[in-house]
């Protein structure tokens, strides 16, 4: 079994107009035993990135630590928050240090840059940048993410039609997967409001 | 039993360590005062306190009752071998059952963000998850056709889009020609985090060469920054590179591969395309080609390895470098 299968994980962020939306599952599974229907994969950096980590469920936690602390530390030096594209930068940085003994998770970072402009990018484990204009999936159902996004994706979609669209993908995926479910944690932020919803999903 | 260890989040070396207290109170807060730490190591200690605090694999059997504590003496070994002294402390005599190791806390740097270079720690702990039977995680490769050639006034390079990981596509438009300098562009294959990382790295030192010297980068300069690096590495940094670009001594065209080595050619192939690219390039080229012949040639190449080759894929970027004007097309 790979370690990434070890936790069970999917998180998908898409872009919309002037908007992102970052959703994952909410199982913590210690290989085929459940443990948590409540886990905590998408985290607020500031009020315009968010970060979600799918992966070894200990590495998700300690990383999320170290990105707060990097960030913090940066908002004290700049006196501003950081830019989502720097934010990806920094977090590329910190995977690839560990290039020899990673970190075993994949980060999805969303957020809006310059002007309001959805930015979007994931990342395998030692940091390689993978950028998108449309979607980005990673964790345990990243195959059957990447079918829905595929079908199910629209240019230029508002909020809401953002919200139904991910919540869908996210949906149908991880009830593909053995390893993900117990419902969906979706957040879906515009250049005034986060607006963040848990999903019913099936218990199974 | 009592049994203390110090609490510090060492930023610089990547590790967390939590520390309770077994017994009293006031000793913790004495350690913490005189910035030293203080760990006595007993015979048998607490079970199962603060287990979430600590990641996977750095505390293996932590939470287990141990007759014998020396793992944590090795962790300390480990994690700083060149300030570990040990002393018996004058009070404790009496007891056999526990030792006492000071460290000064002056001597680790504490929040301050790395200093650069990899970082090992999690090494272990990754061996540790191995042999328990998980396995190590794949890495985004760029499966790839890249190329290049030289032609009468310049260099052109070519790449695909595609991004693999595994059987899956990651990336249907990923950028594989690197910038190095502005007469100097980079394609990339392999792993894509060491492709990316070394040669934003070496760009990095060439603006700096630039600064020093005050003259345009030469092609040999990034090309002995890159091999310098890969062979000190041994090939564990996995990154295939053809590197072009024009300089006062002229058009030069490189191929770097994992270990170390370079090639100097006229045209060249990287990749799992290679050789489908290789095919095209041997029947068609020739010296002195011009510029809309070599564009034509080089996207033939990679067209070639786009549709025999599974690892490549998506469209083709050209990038075309003369001495004069340099045009990207995409």
């Amino acid at each position: 079994m790979s370690i990434f299968e070890y936790n069970g994980s999917a998180v998908v962020a898409m872009v919309g107009r002037n908007c992102f939306a970052i959703a994952s599952d909410r199982r913590l599974g210690v290989q085929l035993q459940t443990i948590a229907t409540d886990f905590q994969r998408i985290s607020k950096i500031h009020d315009r990135v968010f970060i979600g980590l799918s992966g070894l469920a200990t590495d998700v936690q300690t990383l999320y630590q170290r990105l707060v602390f990097r960030h913090k530390l940066y908002q004290l030096r700049e006196e501003r928050d950081m830019k989502p594209e720097t934010f990806a930068s920094l977090v590329s940085a910190i995977l690839y240090e560990k290039r020899f003994g990673p970190y075993l998770c994949q980060p999805v970072i969303a957020g809006l840059g310059e002007d309001d402009k959805p930015f979007i990018c994931t990342m395998d484990s030692i940091g390689a940048k993978e950028l998108a204009k449309d979607f980005v999936v990673s964790g345990t159902a990243s195959e059957s993410l990447y079918g829905a996004c595929e079908a199910m994706f629209k240019p230029d979609m508002e909020a809401e039609e953002l919200f139904e669209t991910i919540s869908q993908a996210l949906l149908s995926s991880v009830d593909r997967d053995c390893l993900s479910g117990w419902g969906g944690h979706v957040y879906v932020v515009t250049p005034t409001e986060v607006k963040e919803r848990i999903l019913k999903g099936r218990m199974d | 039993m009592r049994c203390y260890r110090h609490c510090w989040n060492n930023e610089a070396r990547g590790n967390w360590i939590t520390c309770w207290v077994g017994e009293k109170q006031n000793e913790i807060w004495r350690m913490r005062r005189d910035g030293e730490v203080f760990w006595v190591l007993a015979d048998e200690f607490p079970v199962g306190d603060f287990v979430d605090e600590f990641p996977v694999g750095d505390f293996v059997d932590y939470g287990r009752r141990k007759k014998n504590c020396s793992f944590l003496l090795l962790l300390r070994f480990y994690f700083f071998p060149s300030s570990l002294t040990l002393q018996l402390p004058s009070s404790r005599k009496s007891s056999n059952q526990s030792r006492v190791v000071n460290r000064k806390m002056t001597q680790s740097s504490v929040d301050l963000p790395p200093k650069g270079g990899f970082s090992f720690d999690l090494c272990k702990r990754n061996d540790m998850l191995k042999q328990k039977g998980l396995k190590a995680p794949g890495f985004l490769k760029t499966g790839t056709t890249i190329v290049g050639l030289i032609f009468q006034d310049g260099v052109i390079l070519g790449a695909d889009t595609r991004a693999t990981e595994g059987p899956i596509v990651a990336d249907k438009n990923c950028e594989k020609i690197h910038y190095m300098a502005p007469n100097i562009y980079c394609c990339g294959a392999g792993t894509a985090a060491d492709t990316e990382a070394v040669t934003d790295m070496v760009s990095s030192q060439l603006r700096l060469h630039r600064f020093q010297t005050g003259r345009d980068s030469r092609v040999i300069t990034a090309l002995t920054l890159l091999k310098k690096h890969l062979f000190s590495y041994q090939g564990h940094v996995s990154a295939a590179l053809v590197l072009g670009g024009v300089d006062i001594t002229g058009p030069h065209l490189h191929t770097i591969y994992p270990h170390g080595s370079t090639d100097t050619l006229p045209f060249a192939t990287m990749g799992s395309g290679s050789l489908a690219a290789m095919a095209v390039f041997e029947a068609k080229y020739k010296e002195g080609l011009t510029r809309d012949e070599g564009i034509k040639l080089v996207a033939e190449a990679i067209c070639s390895g786009i549709f025999n080759d599974l690892g490549s894929g998506s469209n083709v970027d050209i990038c075309v470098i003369t001495k004069v004007r340099l045009f990207i097309m995409v």
